[in-house]
């Protein structure tokens, strides 16, 4: 392998496999004309002193291939106020449950000035290490979005987005898809998905015990019983949205798929009321934490009474939404356009 | 003024007139070296690293077509304006006539 094949070889290896042929015979067929017409100028004929000269000339191979890529983001234009948006959100979240879990820890010992100090730092620490990780796998999911969503859906979208202040009379298109909304659902079922599957024990109640957070799961059975049926309707709800994303419309199809989708998050739900509790949880279990007898059985009543209350309220929402969307698609017909001649 | 700075500002103003460049010498069929040096003989220089990706980019969105010749044992790659990039080429000279007009009035430049 010569000069030249080596130098073509690296451009190759730095281009689309589609193109690639195509861009290295354009690229040697040009060199050597190149060559070709330096030795005619010089009088002397082509040496490998000649073509690394013109090699330097023409430039690095990575350097050469890159001006024929196309731009490529980790998170595009398009996406990027979304992803500002969710790790504000996000970020604000957490700040809340830092202050809040400081603000505890505080309040339930009695700290000296130096235990002060070391807690503020420990909590800190947490603070900063747990906002790395939520940044962390923000990034993930806007970068395989990124991934997922043609560029020229892209294009299409910001040529779209030329305002015009006329809209501002119109009514509002009722199917018309807000990106930040679906990017958003896209987004924190993929979170959800995230701590359910890999880490349920954040789910659970947190105690300062001889200054050290304790973290009891209280999810029992019953719950993962139920998970992979869980894990389905949010998935599903992913593909729905992943697909809202790329029509920019609701159509009948995804709002017959949204229904029995809810449908069926209502039967999880559901199951999840009339079968065995989903809190494992007991009066002992916050004993044994030093919580008072008569404390830790108010606590566990609460506990359960609050999570019947969320599961009747999920299944009161979801049949009410149901309802809602039932009676748009059967009953409520799109506006006429009158065309006078 | 620093040199380099002046020179990318030329670049990049010199950028903006490439595409027009390039459609107005493809009514004839040229292999992309023959169209850099007919280029640069008409005294635009561009760099081979702008004018290759510039015809792909042109090519794909129909405003060139390309076919392969075998001359003097090697493949070159000919690149023609198209029936779209004709339609749009005295669009582009009437939109580049007026910039020129209206650039010359802002600077008040007199043609003699």
């Amino acid at each position: 392998m010569n000069l030249l094949d080596r130098y073509i070889s690296e451009i190759g290896e730095n281009l689309p496999r589609k193109s690639r042929a195509d861009i290295e015979t354009e690229i040697r067929s040009t060199i050597e004309d190149m060559l070709e017409e330096t030795s005619a100028a010089s009088g002397s004929p082509v040496d490998d002193e000649m073509t690394m000269d013109l090699l330097r000339d023409y430039g690095a191979p990575e350097k050469v291939a890159s001006t024929y890529l196309p731009d490529k983001y980790l998170i595009g234009p398009k996406l990027y106020p979304s992803f500002i948006l969710v790790l504000k959100i996000v970020a604000a979240v957490m700040t809340g449950v830092a202050l809040l879990g400081f603000s505890v820890r505080f309040g339930m010992s009695e700290m000296g000035l130096q235990s002060f100090g070391s807690q503020i730092a420990q909590s800190a620490l947490e603070y900063v290490v747990g906002l790395i990780t939520a940044f962390g796998n923000i990034v993930l999911v806007f970068a395989i979005l990124e991934l997922v969503i043609p560029t020229s859906k892209y294009k299409n979208d910001l040529r779209e987005e030329v305002w015009d202040p006329a809209q501002l009379t119109k009514e509002a298109d009722p199917d018309a898809v807000s990106t930040r909304g679906v990017i958003g659902t896209i987004v924190f079922t993929l979170l959800a998905l995230l701590v359910v599957n890999i880490y349920p024990q954040v789910l659970g109640v947190w105690f300062l015990m001889d200054g050290q957070w304790v973290n009891i799961p209280i999810l029992s059975q019953a719950f993962f019983r139920m998970l992979p049926w869980l894990n389905a309707v949010w998935l599903l709800g992913i593909v729905l949205q992943v697909v809202l994303l790329r029509q920019r419309k609701w159509t009948k199809l995804t709002r017959w798929f949204e229904i029995g989708l809810k449908f069926l998050g209502i039967a999880i739900f559901f199951l999840l009321l009339r079968g065995p509790s989903i809190l494992n949880i007991s009066a002992d279990t916050f004993i044994n934490v030093s919580m008072a007898a008569s404390s830790a059985a108010t606590l566990v009543k609460i506990l359960n009474v609050i999570v019947i209350i969320a599961l009747i309220n999920a299944i009161i929402v979801g049949v009410y939404e149901i309802s809602k969307s039932v009676y748009r698609l059967l009953f409520k017909k799109s506006p006429r356009i009158l065309i006078i001649k | 003024m620093d040199n380099e700075q002046l020179q990318n500002t030329v670049l990049e103003l010199r950028r903006g007139v490439i595409v027009l460049a390039v459609l107005s010498q493809l009514g004839e069929a040229q292999y992309g070296y023959n169209l850099l040096k007919l280029l640069s003989n008409e005294g635009l220089d561009v760099d081979q690293g702008t004018l290759y990706p510039l015809l792909r980019r042109l090519e794909s969105q129909g405003l060139l077509t390309s076919f392969w010749k075998l001359e003097e044992a090697r493949q070159r790659k000919y690149y023609a304006i198209s029936e779209a990039g004709l339609e749009m080429l005295p669009r582009l000279i009437e939109e580049w006539t007026e910039i020129v007009a209206m650039m010359e009035k802002m600077l008040k430049i007199e043609r003699k």
